[in-house]
């Protein structure tokens, strides 16, 4: 039981130590979000104007105090305000968030339904022809980068084609199908990747399992070859697999945004850019706030699974 | 026809795409809704607030200003039926027979109240420091009122057709952050950063809207933005990259709508170091091949910057002073031999790396001025960051770029005047003798003669000093599907708010 608390307020602390970097350094890079929102397209807004919509919006206090203010804010679980249009935080937040979640569900899922039986079936004969293409192509997915592909596919498939819709974001709710039809491209463009991930470490995880001598043992049982690699091989290779994987998904959370910004889905990754440009400084530590918790959660987690399937770990 | 199987392979693929995209077809050939792209969600949906072009888009469609602009350039009554100067410091303004959204009338009360909340000092409005000549709403009647100013101000037409100078019904913002407007449209749905639905509105002054309504989705990534009028996801996209305009015009599906001599690059000049002197700032202005600019950064389409400026089809317009900054390298080494720097000077040019027309600008400058022995140093930061070293004085000179929010003569004093409170967007640390008078005087002046002749002389000397440099025009575009008609476009440089004559917009 030490050891689970220990691992909980670790993570606790590198949330805290996050949170106050993003926190300092956003304040200490140059740029007024006022003199941005009130400088639209050619406004130039009389300096005194500046000064006095800095102070309603309490920008001109000492930054420890604003500091303070935002560690209480966020021990209430409050996100803050936006300093461009005032509205909360949280609830553009709880907007985003499974938009993004969702892209990245769909391209988990694309990407373990392509990656996981390739890697087994390149792994069975790695010197086949199969292999050595699929090698090939999962190098190939790696290398270019996602708004090379998601530009390529808009180009082919919605300008070129006219299958699919360049880009956009429909709620589920008000259309299911268009909503459907505009995951497809963003999807896919992250899974590409994702799958040539998932391909490599599994062929390489299995090709270390398959010589070992429990498969050896099952198969002079005479145990089907098909079920030695899936029940008795597979198994056993997946740990690193889920963790490489776990990792991806995580770094993925806030890695959108290019593919976010050429299918111009409306999730997370946009939502810190344009704060990030607009200095908006609630946005930007809300967003990593939330990220940083999602990400941390996540390794908080595979450790705990981890402690809890390998005792070994825990001392 | 033979049926072999490549052929039924081919029938089954087509008849499997006509039912998986039948739907998105349909809606768009069924309907007459207007998908339009836009390059920005609006920050926020407050009134009067300046946010951007393509908010002032979304807006123009919601609410009507008092007076507006016609397609060539003409201030034409919107809200207003008729306005005349009744007393050196009186206008007076009759209202039309005109509704809200909500069905009640437009009235000088209503009015009243627009001024009041502007004038409120937090309300941020882009509207606050011009609308200071006003110094009083009185209201005659019903439909009938009267600006008191300090003495005679000849710009209030023009200053009612202000951009965001909309007119709302007293009180609303109290119900919704956007209030209720009196234009062609109104908001039905708004998810931000996702989509804006609006519907016509039965009260419409001009009559019902030729529009079922309008879908408004943003694109801010402007290749995305042109995937989607090239792939038909959208009808009308605002802000057409100048990269894609060749083969938006050349695409028989688009319609490419633009004004060359639209928004405009320029330099503003910092006085605390060479440039406090008038002949290093002239050198400049003589040393730059502004053709150069509009082919290398905006793909030729734009126009040189050799002037002030001023929209061709007005009297203001003098073709000697709009083709004043020629190329002309020697005259620009003869003025830095005058001024003591024979052999060249170094100084730091303020750009951005945000937006690629500045830093392309910036980097061109840096190139043709080596020519002639300036050693141009760049600084690059990022937009938000170089605002705020520009409203500190960083930089010697600053690549800038605008457009102009009214016809005016006088809207170009906020621009060319250094004397001004200094901000980000113009010259400073140096003063042109008159300059500030002369646009008083042209302000104040109600005979548009003489009018012509006050920002004729103020011209002059902005010219002669160098208060600005001209760079080059860009072009400003709006692409469409084929099936768009209408999209009247207003002049030159205030084509950016051409949407306040998107209201006749249909599908054919």
């Amino acid at each position: 039981m030490g050891w689970f608390m220990r691992r909980i307020v670790q993570s606790l602390i590198m949330l805290w130590i996050v949170v106050s970097l993003v926190f300092l350094s956003i304040h200490f890079v140059p740029g007024d979000p006022v003199e941005l929102l009130l400088a639209q397209d050619g406004a130039a807004p009389d300096p005194a104007m500046v000064a006095m919509v800095r102070d309603q919006l309490g920008l001109n206090r000492p930054l420890h105090e604003q500091y303070i203010d935002k560690m209480t804010e966020l021990l209430r679980f409050d996100l803050g305000t936006s300093i461009v249009d005032y509205s909360p935080v949280a609830t553009e937040v709880s907007r985003r968030l499974p938009r993004t979640l969702e892209l990245i569900g769909a391209a988990a899922i694309i990407s373990l339904l392509i990656g996981l039986p390739a890697g087994v079936l390149a792994a069975r004969a790695p010197k086949s022809l199969f292999s050595r293409g699929a090698m090939l192509v999962a190098g190939t997915a790696q290398s270019v980068p996602v708004f090379v592909l998601g530009t390529l596919m808009v180009i082919l498939f919605a300008q070129f084609l006219g299958w699919l819709p360049a880009g956009g974001f429909v709620p589920f709710s008000r259309d299911p199908a268009k909503h459907m039809l505009l995951l497809i491209m963003p999807a896919a463009t992250i899974a590409i990747g994702l799958s040539a991930v998932v391909f490599r470490i599994t062929r390489a995880s299995m090709l270390e399992v398959l010589p070992l001598d429990f498969i050896r043992t099952a198969r002079a049982k005479g145990v089907p070859a098909r079920r030695v690699v899936i029940r008795h091989a597979l198994r056993n290779a997946l740990m690193p697999v889920i963790t490489v994987f776990a990792l991806q998904l995580g770094g993925l959370l806030a890695g959108t945004v290019l593919v976010e910004t050429v299918f111009n889905w409306p999730g997370l990754s946009g939502m810190l850019v344009s704060g990030v440009n607009a200095r908006d400084y609630p946005v930007v530590t809300g967003v990593i706030v939330v990220v940083a918790a999602c990400y941390i959660g996540l390794n908080l987690l595979v450790d705990i699974i981890y402690g809890l399937t390998d005792p070994r770990v825990r001392k | 026809m033979h049926l072999s199987r490549r052929n039924l392979l081919q029938m089954a693929t087509a008849m499997g795409a006509a039912t998986l995209l039948g739907g998105r077809f349909a809606a768009a050939q069924g309907t007459q809704t207007l998908r339009i792209g836009l390059s920005t969600y609006p920050p926020h949906f407050r009134p009067w607030v300046n946010i951007g072009w393509s908010g002032h888009l979304l807006f123009s469609l919601v609410n009507r200003n008092l007076i507006n602009y016609d397609d060539q350039g003409n201030l034409v009554g919107e809200l207003v039926e008729s306005w005349s100067a009744v007393e050196d410091d009186a206008w007076e303004f009759k209202l039309r027979d005109v509704k809200f959204h909500d069905g009640s009338p437009v009235t000088s009360a209503d009015v009243k109240w627009n001024f009041e909340e502007i004038a409120k000092e937090q309300s941020g409005a882009y509207m606050y420091d011009a609308l200071k000549v006003v110094k009083d709403v009185e209201i005659v009647d019903d439909r009938t009122f009267r600006l008191r100013t300090d003495g005679p101000v000849a710009t209030i037409p023009a200053l009612m057709a202000f951009p965001f100078f909309t007119i709302l019904k007293a009180g609303s913002t109290d119900v919704e952050p956007q209030g209720i407007g009196a234009g062609p449209y109104k908001i039905v749905y708004a998810e931000k950063g996702v989509g804006i639905e609006l519907e016509p509105s039965e009260h419409y002054f001009k009559g019902q809207p030729p529009l079922a309504g309008i879908s408004v989705t943003a694109y801010a990534d402007e290749s995305a933005r042109v995937a989607a009028v090239t792939a038909g996801d959208v009808d009308l996209v605002d802000y057409v990259p100048w990269s894609a305009m060749a083969a938006i015009d050349a695409n028989p599906a688009l319609k490419l709508f633009k004004k060359d001599a639209g928004p405009f690059m320029y330099l503003s000049f910092n006085g605390s170091g060479p440039f406090a002197d008038a002949r290093l700032r002239q050198a400049v202005a003589f040393g730059l091949r502004r053709e150069e600019f509009v082919k290398s950064v905006f793909f030729g389409f734009g126009a040189p910057m050799n002037g002030l400026p001023r929209a061709s089809g007005t009297a203001f317009h003098n073709e000697d002073q709009a083709k004043f900054w020629g190329y002309d390298p020697e005259r620009s080494k003869a003025l830095m031999k005058e001024a003591g720097h024979e052999n060249g000077f170094e100084v730091t040019l303020l750009a951005t790396s945000q937006y690629s027309m500045h830093r392309d600008t910036a980097v061109l400058i840096q190139s043709q001025l080596a020519e002639i022995g300036i050693k141009v140093n760049l600084v690059l930061p990022d937009w938000a960051t170089r605002i705020t070293m520009g409203n500190n004085g960083i930089g010697d000179f600053a690549v800038q770029g605008n457009a102009l929010d009214i016809i005016d003569p006088d809207a170009t004093h906020s621009i060319v005047d250094p004397s001004l409170t200094p901000t980000y967007l113009r010259s400073r640390n140096f003063e042109i003798e008159g300059l500030t008078e002369l646009y008083q005087a042209g302000r104040s002046e109600l005979d548009d003669e003489k009018r012509v002749e006050i920002y004729r002389q103020a011209d002059q000397l902005v010219l002669d000093n160098t208060a600005i440099c001209g760079v080059a025009y860009r072009a400003q575009g709006y692409a469409t599907s084929a099936s768009v008609q209408k999209l009247p476009l207003l002049p030159d440089q205030i084509s950016v708010y051409s949407a306040t004559n998107f209201d006749q917009i249909s599908l054919g």
